[in-house]
């Protein structure tokens, strides 16, 4: 999906603001700029251009130290903005939550960049699920792993086994 | 996988560390650059060089010498949203517009934060000891880490402390709640008060003296505590503001109690009122008697009163036993 020019303005606006309002508090530290400079370059347009990612993660609840341990650093999509929420558009579902609703629209944004990942998605809600189900659609590939709602020991021998599934 | 695993945890203690400080000085860092640092996590192309980074901002942090701010604003208890890593965003923004967040409903996760901070101190103080055993440390400087760190050991203590008693009073709240809730709805729509309903319902009921003896016009405290939530004053008994008249009319009704009060006190003390009593009593006496005897012949005209005279004669008799079944 190619993004429409006032789009991608309205996203850099969006971006701009934010680096703005942090610069304004911006704290005694050298160490603080160059984290902002971090994240500001996660979400450039610019940079999704040039990152090749082997591995994504959507949301929080996948367990990083299984993809570091291949020597692989992965890309996480925990959300997005309005914005990117609006680039979702009618794809979403009407009642998609929307942390699935702008990683949905991150990914699009994405263009060629999510092609080749995998995407490694943890399924916490039943919008996430559907975003597994559109993302398949799209082509992608999908990997889900269920968290256990119950934590209780045979919640934990399922989630266990997924993890191996995983690797 | 190990390499792997101790690479995050690395990461994650320094997080951890982040929070602590930043949660101690708070003033360091405005709330949405403590959620964009928290965030840089998961924008980090190179984790061990983003943990070097974090832990020299956080040493950077520990050396600064702007501390805790007094704590006077509003305390809060979160609760209904799990307060896990990474969703710090609530507990941030209550700190920077300046309230405090003393527990959590989650408490054990806090506490077991806090036990672990203990336990650090503890092994700093261990090492300090170490250092100055073996002369790295001089006896001066041993001697004032030492205090700062003891104090730091006694403020953390106290904040168990201060949580366990939030979370158990807010628990013990809420129980009390639900059951006075219960015994409310099983007796809901009743016609007629009966006296379980009163045994289930009132705990006690607590009456003071009268706050000035001898007078008829005066107030009495009764204090009613309910079973599960305590001493309840619908607001229709609360204390209600005078208007300025009320207010004027009050105070001459209480100096004319006093003047009466004082008057009587000193009839007392000089035996005046005792001579009266007497000679009101002599006089009261016959009328009252011929009262009484009045009505007491009304009650036995009408059959209500009967003396055991009046009564016609009968033998004693003896109770009569019942046979027992043997066992």
């Amino acid at each position: 999906m190619k993004l429409q020019e006032k789009e991608v303005s309205a996203y850099k606006a969006e971006h701009q603001n934010i680096a703005e309002r942090l610069m304004r508090e911006m704290p005694p530290f050298k160490e603080a700029e160059q984290l902002l400079e971090l994240v500001q370059t996660h979400f450039s347009l610019a940079a999704h251009d040039t990152l090749h990612p082997k591995v994504m993660i959507l949301g929080s609840a996948f367990p990083e130290e299984l993809v570091y341990a291949f020597g692989i650093t992965p890309y996480w999509v925990l959300g997005g903005s309005l914005q990117t929420g609006a680039w979702a558009g009618e794809l979403a579902p009407r009642d998609a939550d929307p942390v699935s609703r702008s990683i949905l629209g991150v990914l699009l944004g994405m263009g060629e960049m999510a092609c080749d990942a995998l995407i490694l998605l943890p399924i916490i809600s039943d919008s996430t699920r559907k975003l597994a189900y559109l993302l398949r659609r799209e082509g992608l590939k999908v990997h889900t792993l269920d968290i256990p709602p119950v934590k209780d020991e045979s919640a934990a021998r399922k989630y266990e086994r997924q993890l191996e599934l995983c690797v | 996988m190990h390499n792997a695993a101790s690479l995050v945890a690395q990461a994650h203690d320094e997080l951890r560390r982040f929070f602590r400080l930043t949660e101690e000085r708070p003033a360091l860092l405005s709330a949405p650059w403590r959620m964009l640092i928290c965030f840089s996590y998961y924008c980090a192309h190179d984790l061990p060089r983003w943990t070097e980074l974090l832990a020299r901002l956080n040493d950077k942090m520990e050396a600064s010498h702007t501390r805790r701010p007094n704590r006077a604003s509003g305390n809060v208890i979160l609760m209904g949203s799990p307060i896990y890593f990474p969703n710090y965003k609530i507990p941030f923004l209550l700190q920077d517009v300046g309230l405090h967040v003393a527990a959590h409903l989650d408490y054990t996760m806090r506490r077991a934060v806090t036990a672990l901070t203990i336990e650090e101190t503890a092994n700093i103080v261990c090492k300090i000891y170490e250092d100055n055993a073996l002369g790295r440390l001089p006896d001066a400087r041993y001697a004032a880490l030492d205090a700062q760190y003891a104090k730091e050991q006694e403020e953390l203590a106290a904040e168990i402390t201060e949580l366990e008693k939030a979370v158990s009073s807010y628990d013990q709240g809420k129980k009390s709640a639900e059951k006075f809730i219960a015994l409310i709805d099983k007796y809901q729509g009743f016609e007629a008060m009966t006296n379980t309903m009163l045994n289930e319902f009132i705990d006690k009921i607590l009456v003071h003296e009268r706050d000035r003896k001898e007078c008829q016009g005066t107030t009495q405290t009764v204090e009613i505590y309910f079973n599960f939530v305590g001493r309840y004053i619908p607001s229709s008994f609360r204390d209600v503001e005078l208007t300025p008249e009320e207010q004027e009319e009050f105070r001459r009704r209480e100096e004319q109690r006093d003047k009466l009060h004082q008057a009587y006190l000193r009839r007392m003390a000089s035996g005046k009122q005792q001579e009266y009593d007497r000679r009101y009593n002599a006089k009261r006496k016959p009328v009252m008697d011929a009262k009484r005897a009045a009505l007491r012949a009304e009650d036995m005209e009408r059959g209500v009163f009967t003396t055991a005279a009046s009564l016609p004669h009968q033998e004693p008799q003896g109770a009569v036993v019942q046979a027992r079944p043997t066992l």
